[in-house]
């Protein structure tokens, strides 16, 4: 089976302090895996060493079989989808936002303006081109983070707490489009959540992690045995 | 949005195609240009809009006027930062020249200044027979005098004046303004107060303000005026050559006719007095 | 009041003096402002505090103190004096940089360190290059930005002690609308003076006018 991550001792830092501590983890490609932990356990600094955006201190990471080093960062980052707790949108229109990943790839106006208006059909927000992106509700913002990912076809998708600030419905529509990538076009997905229906529904494989570490059962250590962890969505 | 895009680039594209247009043409000043120091009441007078242009014409060149005050005038002759110095102080002329900062210093003309006050003339000056008793006048009634505190040539006349009769001026009646002749003259006439002031300046105000002549005529009221070049021996790169030209030119027969011929307000201000050489 | 009407040549050649002056000295200070506010905002060094601190005391120079500075380097005797700024538009145009740059850098910092965090995180997971992202970065804060360059116009444009030191208020040359009001307040003539700073007014709020007409339609 092809892996499409391969991490072994990778320690990450910020300033001093050991946010994260992984002897080895291995991440099949075309699976969909859940990160569970409470708040602080470490899965948004997985996430972000995940996708690239920070260098861990010592270890490795493996990338479809691609050893990451300082030079290919860029690269690997264009390889990998990200969505963000929190989307941040940038102050033009919906089209806009989600082109501007392809222009920055060099890809000419035109052919991303399709690109673009495509993916944002495919999750359900045709007919949004020109709305300003600010003013969407969280769930349509969540979806246009989610357009301006994919529209990059990245191999890897990986979300933090996509679903947590948003209503059921809306909640569930990005749980429908991330099943259909995964079905449909065999993308590999990491999902952090501390949300037992959606590992339930979504997970193929479940990665725990309390204080930055991988463990086997949450429920063993008092601090990580999180109150949110039966919650059902709102 | 296509079409909006598109003026904000264009209007973004016309306005750094202005500003390069901007510096390019402030780069851009290669003409000849001469540069005199002078002093703001020479400036104000008028007379170098009418002096200055058939030299630039003749020549080809662009006088750049910087009227400041007698003081930086010759400072910046000092410095180096002008090429002729024209100021009417000649105490510091000569000093200047003296030290060897200025050479070729010719007379040019005179102008004379006058003690303006109120109508009331509460120090009775009017009668003087000398500028030095009306200012010992002035000091004995602790009338208001405006001073223009500003080391021009004007103060400098001034502080010559009160050194000849005597007196250090102190006291809540001498007001040193600082500042210009215009300036100086408006305060005077807000106060009813009593100056000394250029006629020049004080005919191109005299619609507006309301001080009479209470003295004038007394020879050490005149106002010789001397142009000097700035000694190229300690600054190489002055233009000297169409310095003495421009000094050849004031002081030749046709600046001299310009000098005795400008009026304002119908009187000439300004009487040649360079001699033959 | 006659003169705004009349056409006299001698006051638009020193109303265009005075915008030459000021937009060249704000395009310059922009064109090194502006990067120079984004490198500081994004990069954590060592002194990083202390150059902030310069950078607001810089903010409040006084203009004859840059004035009297750049005469020392400009003139004939000083070191820059081969140069042969001094009395030209051009001496002006620098000092009025050196003036505006600080407070051109400062907001534009301002303006950045206020932009959500996620931006920055946002530009390099979408694999932006740094300069890709520093162009977003800009582009996002292009309102603080764009008063932060409209703030140092109205400071070079209204400045007097700069352009009479370093320009000498030559007639036909150096002569900008504030040093003539100067000029004619000195001579006395208040009535011209205030003519003349009705017109500085005027151009002022003309060209905010402008910004203001580019950033809405920058909106839509």
């Amino acid at each position: 089976m092809n892996l499409a991550y391969e991490i072994r001792d990778l320690r990450f830092s910020y300033d001093n302090s050991t946010a994260l501590f992984i002897e080895e983890l291995l991440i099949p490609s075309g699976r969909i895996v859940a990160l569970l932990g409470p708040n602080g356990s470490g899965k948004t600094t997985l996430l972000h060493n995940l996708a690239f955006l920070v260098v861990p201190q010592t270890g490795t990471i493996k990338f479809f079989g691609e050893l990451q080093t300082h030079r290919n960062l860029l690269d690997l980052r264009r390889k990998v989808g990200l969505l963000l707790q929190v989307p941040y949108l940038f102050h033009e229109t919906v089209l806009a936002n989600v082109m501007w990943g392809l222009r920055v790839r060099g890809i000419p106006r035109n052919r991303s303006r399709e690109i673009a208006r495509a993916t944002l059909e495919q999750v359900g927000l045709s007919g949004f081109e020109k709305r300003f992106a600010r003013s969407l509700s969280g769930g349509e913002s969540q979806r246009v983070a989610l357009a301006r990912a994919l529209a990059l076809e990245p191999e890897v998708l990986l979300l933090d707490e996509p679903t947590n600030h948003l209503d059921k419905e809306s909640a569930e529509r990005i749980e429908e489009i991330v099943i259909e990538l995964n079905r449909g076009y065999d993308k590999t997905v990491v999902i952090a959540t501390h949300d037992a229906q959606t590992v339930q529904k979504l997970a193929h494989q479940v990665i725990n992690l309390c204080d930055g570490r991988m463990v086997n059962d949450l429920s063993s250590s008092s601090s990580c045995a999180d109150p949110d962890y039966n919650n059902s969505r709102k | 949005m296509k079409y909006e895009r598109c003026n904000l680039k264009k209007s973004f594209l016309t306005w750094t195609v202005l500003a390069a247009c901007m510096i390019v043409v402030s780069l851009a000043h290669s003409e000849t240009r001469l540069r005199m120091s002078t002093t703001t009441s020479t400036e104000a007078s008028g007379l170098l809009t009418v002096l200055l242009p058939p030299f630039e014409k003749a020549n080809n060149v662009k006088v750049d006027v910087i009227s400041v005050g007698t003081g930086k005038a010759l400072k910046l002759g000092e410095n180096g930062d002008v090429d002729v110095v024209f100021v009417h102080a000649r105490p510091a002329e000569d000093k200047f020249v003296a030290d060897g900062y200025g050479v070729d210093r010719r007379d040019v003309m005179h102008n004379d200044f006058v003690i303006v006050g109120p109508k009331s003339d509460p120090a009775g000056i009017k009668g003087a027979k000398s500028a030095i008793e009306a200012f010992k006048l002035l000091a004995e009634g602790k009338a208001d005098f405006i001073s223009r505190g500003d080391n021009s040539g004007t103060d400098q006349l001034e502080k010559q004046l009160w050194k000849m009769a005597g007196i250090t001026p102190k006291g809540k009646w001498y007001i040193e303004a600082g500042q210009g002749m215009g300036a100086v003259l408006q305060m005077a006439y807000d106060k009813q107060a009593y100056t000394l002031t250029d006629r020049g300046t004080y005919i191109a105000h005299e619609g507006k303000i309301d001080l009479p002549i209470l003295l004038e005529g007394d020879k050490a009221l005149f106002n010789p005026y001397g142009i000097i070049a700035v000694n190229p021996k300690k600054h190489p790169k002055v233009q000297y050559d169409l310095a003495k030209k421009f000094i050849e030119y004031v002081t030749g027969p046709e600046g001299q006719k310009i000098i005795a011929d400008f009026k304002v307000k119908g009187k000439q201000l300004f009487f040649p007095d360079a001699e033959k050489q | 009041m006659g003169l705004i009407v009349s056409l006299d040549p001698e006051v638009y050649f020193i109303v265009w003096t005075s915008l030459q002056v000021a937009g060249s000295a704000t395009v310059l200070a922009s064109i090194v402002g502006v990067p120079l506010g984004l490198l500081i905002a994004l990069n954590r060094f060592r002194g990083k505090s202390a150059v902030l601190v310069v950078l607001n005391t810089l903010m409040a120079l006084p203009t004859v103190v840059v004035g009297l500075l750049f005469y020392a380097l400009l003139s004939r005797q000083g070191p820059l004096g081969d140069l042969g700024l001094l009395f030209t538009p051009s001496g002006i145009t620098l000092g009025l940089f050196v003036l505006a740059v600080p407070t051109v850098v400062n907001l534009s910092l301002a303006a950045i360190q206020a932009l959500d965090r996620n931006l920055f995180l946002t530009c390099k997971l979408l694999g932006a290059s740094l300069s890709q992202e520093a162009v977003k970065i800009v582009k996002e804060a292009r309102f603080a930005i764009t008063a932060a360059v409209v703030v140092a116009f109205g400071r070079v444009i209204s400045e007097v002690g700069i352009a009479m030191m370093l320009g000498g208020n030559i007639r036909g040359f150096t002569r900008t609308m504030t040093t003539a009001i100067a000029l004619e307040t000195a001579k006395g003539e208040f009535e011209l003076g205030l003519a003349l700073g009705t017109i500085l007014l005027s151009v002022a709020l003309a060209v905010n006018a402008f910004l203001f007409l580019l950033q809405r339609s920058g909106k839509q």
